[in-house]
């Protein structure tokens, strides 16, 4: 279960939240007399398999009815908020059972612009929320929907925080969140005051968590640093040309962690969970149980500022121990510039594992579970070093794409800065996509047999991964920064089995 | 600031005798400087054309085949970067740098057993190349030797105490040698120096150099400066104090541990570093309450009650120090020092039972050490057991034929059995090694000196 700012969030058990791989909601549930029960729907092995045929993804981006170009305003003034946008979610807003988009926007910037308000009136500046009209294309239903938004946006969660069974969203942005209220009717309201979500600065990667078990979402919101419009220092490259600054002149923010009371607002608990006393730069946050105590943990990835681990104590307070269990730093304990983070239990020994992602020259991460308590890296063993070592990485996600029962590992890549050619000539700002499949514990490189867009270049930011087709093949949506966003569709091709489950949890 | 990686730059390696025809030299020496250049400036894949060219022109050469090997290794290319860092090392067997870079990519390549081999060789010269030892305290830790990692990073972190990678490194694998409380200490000095001003790490950086290089007149003033800078940031005070003990200017070094301690009177490596100061200032009293606050602070620890045992030792304290040995051998039990100064104690309190087991023990750890063994040969000795005395002695004669003790304790269980002639011509041997023997091996022979004397007062050095 897991966030970063530019994806979205699967959410975590409640009513008709979707659960586990390939899930796949099929008409509406069955009425249901217990107090709960599970509903599962299965779709198997369609044609004979064919385990040597290469299983390759293709851009439908046009064939979709999918425009969408994401606007992030680039200045002369290098206003760092230009890089880092935006996110994507994969999500059943209206609960017919097939997966639709929602994407992140920048607004619109002024050089010299001191002041945090921008200007996001223009329809080329809003997010976007596409209606999957099951048959591959896809409808712009944003102004119907109120999504339009009002910040230079970031990242997006999703989850039904009311336990209506209708998912909600959040986005994050410079300048705070918003909470939109999914009204069951194609509608959202902005419900962000009245829930109490009171935030400032720079909001990133956000999750929907149940951290105290008591069945209600829970919102654990990250931010990055303490930029602004005024502390916008002038940061020159090794050319003298004006760049983005490095995370290294701005200090670290707080987190927020907000209580669902379950009434439709939240109480900001950030101070006495201790999550507050932890600040960081935080691009993307992954949430799992990682010592399998029954307690949602979070994972949160700093950007050149060492990861933090919040190890739930299950008495509403999380404990900081991300240096002692051996994931703040990489392997020769240095800082690494994180700005995608998953979770997942690769190698199937019980224990969520992390999966980081970096700048080049530094290489992603694999942080083994011990199981103790402590991380170990197998960056090198498992061969994502060698994979990724040119690479800067935003989306990333480990799933199983070609249905052969391991997980696997999609990134979505690019340089932060535009401009890093002048200085790093070796290096490339936008870069192609990695499909790394899981071979005998080792990460293997298939991009080049995996379709042609693992040869197209992207200024990739966010990655969102969900069956859009209802075939059985997980695919994918990736949003670009100043660029136009792409549908990755998984044409399979090995024809392994798969199967759907629509689970839910109804009251008598 | 520039978002970019600093990565390794191999510079200051001079073009020098490549072995061409002049010409040919002078085109390869123009390309390799060219590329040279373009590695300085972080552009390897600008590089990699004139180093191909260099390489063609002078394939025999060593350099040029390092520096594309490295090149290579920063685009990635690490199939072809340990091809090319393979052909430097077949060409010049001893390149230390070849053997640093071709590890870097056998680590990045998962390859640990082969980047042990080639840290091993970067790291034995005399002088570190880059931070191969901590590479391989790395790659140890990666194969599940913690006690040679261990080993290895304490012996970066004294290179570079202040760099907190290292220390967090160092508390990975003390972890896994389950010596947490250690661990703890490690990560949070790690944090600590994570936290610290940048730019007073870089004045503490230079004045690490200035100790390195005995420049006494810019200590001062670096000091100086630091003292009135930082004068209220306890960890600073307990850096600055640190170096210059380290570097062996424990005078100067006082006031700061002291201001250090002032501040934070609960910090354990500062009242240990203190302490330590103190002893070797030979403050004994001062040493003895700084090193029991440590001991307060952390019961269990080795270094405390190792420093201890020495400051009684010296103090003739037996007992006091044999107690402190035995609390230093229980937490770590092979350690050859320890076991070799307890050996030395209970000889001293006159039990020699006691003292040839531990001597036994240390003999098997170190055997490599003719201190220990001429203990043992005191201990046998002392308890009348001749025999198993002169075979230590005969033991320390063959694995150490150059050092008189093995001699001098031989001719004396001769003398002992009455084998007067073998005696004197193992005394001869003794003396043509080290003349210095001569007056014990007289009062020797007159019969009245006791055996545990001078030429083994060394084991406590």
């Amino acid at each position: 279960m897991t966030s970063r700012p530019f994806r979205s969030v699967r959410t975590q058990n409640v009513e008709n939240a979707h659960i586990g791989r390939h899930a796949r909601r099929v008409g509406c549930f069955t009425t249901c007399t217990a107090v709960s029960c599970v509903l599962a729907l299965g779709m198997t092995a369609p044609p004979a398999k064919n385990q040597d045929a290469a299983v390759t993804f293709v851009d439908v981006t046009q064939t979709t009815g999918v425009r969408f170009r994401n606007m992030n305003s680039p200045t002369p003034d290098k206003f760092l908020i230009e890089a880092m946008t935006g996110g994507v979610a994969v999500f059943d807003y209206d609960n017919d059972g097939w997966p639709d988009i929602f994407l992140v926007n920048g607004a619109r910037l002024t050089p010299n612009q001191t002041g945090a308000d921008v200007d996001k009136s223009s329809p080329e500046y809003w997010n976007r929320l596409y209606h999957n009209n099951h048959d591959g294309t896809f409808t712009d239903v944003t102004e119907r929907a109120g999504l339009k938004g009002m910040r230079f946006d970031m990242g997006v969660a999703t989850g039904d925080y009311d336990n209506d069974g209708y998912v909600d969203l959040l986005v994050t942005g410079y300048g705070g969140v918003t909470l939109y209220h999914n009204n069951g009717n194609g509608t959202f309201t902005d419900v962000t005051e009245k829930a109490g979500l009171r935030t400032q600065g720079w909001t990133t990667g956000a999750a929907f968590l149940d951290f105290n078990n008591d069945g209600k979402l829970d919102l654990f919101i990250g931010r990055y640093l303490d930029w602004s419009f005024l502390n916008n220092p002038v940061c020159l490259g090794n050319t003298n040309v004006r760049s983005y600054c490095h995370p290294n002149v701005f200090q670290p923010v707080a987190f927020y962690l907000f209580r669902n009371n379950g009434d439709g607002t939240f109480t900001d608990v950030s101070a006495q969970s201790h999550i507050s006393d932890h600040p960081g730069k935080a691009l993307g946050v992954a949430i799992a149980d990682f010592n399998n105590d029954g307690l949602i943990d979070l994972v949160v990835a700093n950007d050149a500022y060492p990861q933090e681990l919040f190890i739930n104590n299950g008495d509403g307070t999380f404990s900081e121990s991300a240096l002692t269990a051996g994931i703040a730093y990489n392997d020769q304990g240095g800082v690494f510039s994180d700005m995608g983070i998953d979770a997942a239990d690769i190698d199937e020994d019980g224990f969520p594992d992390v999966v980081t992602t970096a700048l080049s020259y530094q290489g992603y991460d694999y942080f083994h579970n011990n199981g103790d308590g402590t991380f170990t890296s197998l960056a090198a063993d498992s061969g994502l070093k060698r994979a990724t070592w040119m690479l800067g990485g935003w989306g990333i996600r480990v799933f199983d794409y070609d249905n052969d029962g391991k997980k696997d590992v999609l990134v979505l890549d690019s340089h932060v800065m535009d401009n890093i050619q002048l200085s790093e000539p070796d290096l490339k700002y936008e870069q192609p996509p990695l499909l790394l499949r899981q071979l005998a514990g080792r990460f293997v490189d298939v991009s080049s047999n995996s379709g042609e867009v693992f040869r197209q270049a992207w200024a990739s930011r966010g990655a969102a991964f969900g069956d859009l087709f209802n075939d059985g093949h997980i695919d994918v949506v990736v949003n670009t920064c100043g660029g136009q966003a792409h549908i990755l569709r998984n044409e399979g091709g090995n024809h392994n089995s798969w199967a759907a489950f629509a689970l839910g949890v109804c009251r008598a | 600031m520039n978002r970019t990686r600093n990565g390794w730059v191999a510079v200051g390696i001079l073009l020098l005798g490549l072995g061409l025809p002049l010409s040919a030299q002078e085109t390869a020496a123009e390309l390799f400087n060219q590329a040279a250049a373009l590695i300085s400036n972080d552009k390897p894949e600008s590089a990699l054309g004139p180093l191909r060219r260099a390489a063609a022109m002078a394939p025999r050469d060593p350099v040029v085949h390092r520096y594309l090997g490295y090149a290579l290794w920063r685009l990635g290319q690490w199939d072809a970067a340990a091809n090319e860092l393979n052909t430097a090392m077949k060409l010049a067997p001893g390149d230390m740098y070849a053997a640093y870079f071709l590890g870097r990519v056998d680590e990045d390549r998962g390859k640990t057993n082969q980047a042990i081999l080639l840290f091993q060789i970067a790291a034995s010269g005399p002088e570190l190349v880059y931070d191969s030892v901590a590479r391989l305290g790395q790659a140890y830790f990666k194969r599940g030797q913690f006690q040679m990692s261990e080993d290895a990073y304490r012996q970066a972190v004294r290179a570079a105490p202040l760099d907190s990678s290292l220390h967090y490194q160092l508390a990975r694998v003390l972890q896994k040698n389950r010596r947490l409380q250690d661990a703890d200490e490690e990560f949070k000095l790690s944090k600590r120096l994570a936290d610290l001003d940048q730019q007073q790490i870089r004045d503490l950086f230079v004045l690490s150099n200035l100790v390195r290089e005995k420049k006494d007149a810019d200590i001062e003033s670096a000091v100086t400066k630091l003292m009135q800078e930082s004068t209220d940031d306890a960890e600073i005070m307990a850096r600055l104090g640190l170096i210059l003990a380290q570097g062996g200017y424990q005078q100067q070094a006082l006031a700061p541990l002291e201001r250090a301690s002032l501040l934070k009177p609960s910090d354990f490596e500062t009242q240990f570093n203190l302490g330590l100061c103190l002893s070797q200032l030979g403050q004994a009293a001062d040493a003895e309450t700084a090193l029991l606050r440590a001991d307060n602070l952390r019961p269990n620890s080795f270094e405390v009650n190792s420093a201890l045992a020495v400051l009684y030792v010296n103090q003739s304290r037996t007992a006091d120090a044999i107690q402190r040995l035995r609390r230093a051998q229980a937490l770590q039990p092979d350690d050859p020092a320890v076991l070799a100064l307890l050996g030395h104690e209970e000889l001293a309190a006159g039990r020699y039972r006691d003292a040839v087991k531990v001597l036994v023990l240390g003999s098997q750890k170190r055997p490599d050490d003719p201190r220990i063994l001429a203990l043992l040969c005191d201990g046998y000795h002392e308890e009348g057991h001749y025999s198993e005395a002169l075979s230590t002695a005969r033991r320390l004669m063959r694995e150490h034929p150059d050092e008189a003790i093995g001699y001098f304790k031989a001719g004396r269980e001769m003398l002992k059995v009455g084998r007067n002639a073998e005696a004197n011509q193992l005394f001869e041997d003794a003396t043509r090694l080290d003349a210095s023997f001569e007056p014990m091996i007289k009062e020797l022979q007159k019969g009245s000196l006791r055996q545990t004397g001078a030429p083994t007062s060394g084991v406590l050095q």
